[in-house]
């Protein structure tokens, strides 16, 4: 007695089934797909001219009377403009996203191409050393901070931000990556199931539901009320590390569950002591999850505001002193120039920090992998 | 060298759950023996607590005495690290660490016990591969991961991590189960060899494997379960396989176990 195997595709209602299963995903994955790449690409083309310069660093355009933009070729030509001929129809070499007047011949800036004409129409290159250069960076918005440039001016960079960023980032994890290693070390390793472990892991439970804002707070109460200290960026560090630790601990300590004993077991049965089986077996085990968590970690911590408001406030020149009561940060940057009006050169600004932000963060991600991947033999 | 290992009135526990009743048992220097029994009777149980790895198992503990040349493993301070640094293990599932090469599982038990000796560190390697007749199939791929293996080429791995320590004594938790016949040839032979310097417990559910390799055999029971399990009886392989003294040792024997 066989029976025929079946072993045809499914049809029907349980064929629809399966295809709607798999549309589902896929229109899940869309749907959060899609506004984050929208969000990438709006901030990315307009933060990208000010941190990319693509074509000459030195041009004005041509704008009439009332500083709107006419054809270059009415102004005259380019041996006109560095002539330093004058026109008498009120037509007058400018600086192309500002009120800012230039001279014929005088060297400006240029970190916005305004498209509303042909670029090659309307752009002269005044300066004949800078003509045509490409390169890849703008250097000043790099390395020069941004100083006293009003939103209407285009010059100045974000060093003091970028600076600012970097160390907060650094000085946080220097904080809360030991201290969430060694915390999810204790709990995973030492602790499981005593008393004290609980007490710990509800107190890291309560800790990563702190709004940050909280967290700041209490940093304020605690340093500058009650100590009498003044806002600094190591407060604000502080503050910062109380929301990263948690975090840190959380996926370390995941990671390390995810150890198999039969690893601890087999360092042990070398007469391998439990702490050096810990630091050379289960955490280099581990060691891709922990990084991951870490870069996380930094982060979210990088993109923080509230904390930043409160304890440091912002600043528009470098301060290199963590005990000093200013710094720039990117966030705090965003959060000032985000009043400007559209078009006006600092609220390019503030897409540009967004974007400057995003690229540290991948930067910071790549170099994880990177060094994920030569600890992995 | 080698070492007699005593048991005494050995009870083992996992929290409330009595796993093994009253082991008494002598294993003499430069002898093989063979723990045979049904599954769940408490073969693996007894063996970890010849190293005192059975209390790495949180709320495991046992009472009783394991006499290691007259020394008792759990006398008060004793330092389990010690005993394990005499007493080596293999484990029935191969477990390489996975963030290393080939070479550095095998030298870990040196290198992370203090040996820097690069000369030192290359011989212990080639020995241990070779007494663990893996030597053939990695010398070109020391730096390569030990995952990159086979499974039974990272049982061999393992065994050869383990002996590459030296140790007195020599643990075998059912070693073979995952290995093709050939490289099982290949580590009985091996265990003929290590028994020339070390002692050898091997648990194993393969009777022509305990007949082959072992001087002693032990053969342990549960009667029912969730009871304790039991030695049933100890004595040479020759005399277990072919006159053992208890009904029970003969029917498990004779396949009519059960
Ligand atoms: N980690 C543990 N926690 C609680 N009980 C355990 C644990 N490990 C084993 N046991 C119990 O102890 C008893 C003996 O187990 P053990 O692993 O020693 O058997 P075994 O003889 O090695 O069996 P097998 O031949 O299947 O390996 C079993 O009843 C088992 O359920
Ligand atoms: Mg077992």
């Amino acid at each position: 007695m066989t029976t025929p195997l079946n072993l045809r595709r499914p049809s029907g209602a349980r064929a629809f089934k399966n295809s709607l299963a798999t549309f589902g995903v896929w229109a899940a994955v869309a749907i959060a797909t899609l506004p984050l790449l929208w969000i990438l690409a709006s901030v990315t083309i307009k933060g990208a001219p000010l941190l990319f310069t693509v074509g000459a660093d030195h041009t004005i355009v041509c704008v009439d009377e009332s500083d709107l933009r006419v054809p270059t070729s009415q102004c005259g030509t380019e041996e006109d403009a560095k002539g330093g001929t004058t026109r008498a129809d009120g037509l007058r070499w400018a600086f192309p996203s500002g009120g800012k007047h230039v001279a014929v011949g005088e060297k400006v800036n240029l970190y916005r191409v305004d498209t509303a004409y042909p670029a090659a129409d309307h752009i002269v290159y005044v300066d004949s050393d800078g003509a045509g250069e490409a390169r890849f960076f703008s250097l000043q918005w790099w390395t020069s901070s941004l100083g006293n440039a009003t939103s209407k001016d285009s010059q100045g960079g974000a060093l003091q931000a970028i600076y600012g960023t970097l160390l907060l980032g650094l000085l946080t994890a220097a904080i809360a990556v030991p201290g969430g290693m060694l915390g999810a070390i204790f709990l995973v390793e030492y602790g499981r199931g005593t008393r004290a472990a609980r007490v710990v892991s509800f107190m890291v439970d309560i800790l990563t539901g702190v709004p940050s804002i909280v967290a700041a707070l209490f940093v304020y109460a605690m340093f500058i009320t009650t100590f009498g200290m003044k806002r600094s960026a190591i407060a604000t560090v502080v503050a910062l590390a109380l929301l990263m630790l948690p975090m840190v601990l959380r996926s370390t300590e995941e990671m390390l569950k995810l150890v198999p004993d039969s690893l601890r077991e087999a360092a042990y049965a070398l007469g391998v002591p439990k702490w050096k089986t810990i630091l050379r077996i289960v955490v280099p085990t581990s060691f891709n999850g922990i990084l991951t968590g870490v870069v996380l970690g930094i982060a979210r911590v990088m993109g923080e505001t509230a904390p930043l408001l409160i304890l440091i406030g912002y600043a528009k020149y470098l301060y290199l002193d963590p005990f000093g009561d200013s710094m720039g940060a990117l966030p705090t940057m965003i959060s000032d120039g985000i009043s400007v009006p559209d078009g006006d050169a600092g609220s390019d600004r503030v897409w540009a920090a967004a974007l400057t932000l995003i690229l540290i963060v991948m930067v910071l991600n790549l170099l994880a992998r990177r060094i994920a991947a030569k600890t992995k033999l | 060298m080698s070492k007699r290992i005593e048991v005494r009135d050995l009870d083992v526990y996992y929290g409330k759950f009595h796993a093994v009743n009253q082991v008494n048992l002598t294993v003499q220097p430069r002898t093989v023996t063979a723990f045979i029994g049904p599954s769940g009777c408490g073969k693996s149980t007894v063996l970890r607590t010849l190293n005192r790895m059975h209390e790495v198992i949180p709320g495991a503990y046992c009472t009783g005495q394991v006499l290691l040349d007259g020394t008792d493993l759990y006398a008060p301070g004793v330092d389990p690290v010690a005993v394990r640094r005499i007493v080596g293990m293999v484990f029935q599932r191969p477990n390489p660490f996975p963030s290393m090469s080939i070479y550095d599982n095998v030298a870990s038990g040196l290198k992370l016990n203090g040996e820097r000796n690069k000369q030192v560190l290359d011989e212990a390697v080639e020995t241990a591969l070779k007494g663990a007749n893996l030597w053939k199939e990695v010398k070109d791929r020391l730096d390569k991961a030990g995952m990159g293996l086979s499974g039974g080429q990272q049982q061999r791995l393992c065994i050869a991590r383990a002996i590459a320590v030296k140790p007195e004594v020599l643990l075998m938790d059912e070693p073979c189960s995952a290995l093709d016949p050939i490289s099982t040839l290949a580590v009985e032979d091996l265990i003929h060899e290590l028994k020339e310097s070390y002692t050898v417990v091997i648990v194993t559910h393969n009777m022509q494997q305990a007949a082959r390799v072992s001087d002693e055999t032990a053969f342990f029971n549960l009667k029912a379960q969730g009871e304790p399990g039991h030695l049933v009886e100890i004595g040479p392989t020759e005399q277990i396989f072919h006159n053992p003294t208890q009904q029970a040792t003969e029917d498990y024997i004779t396949g009519r176990f059960g």
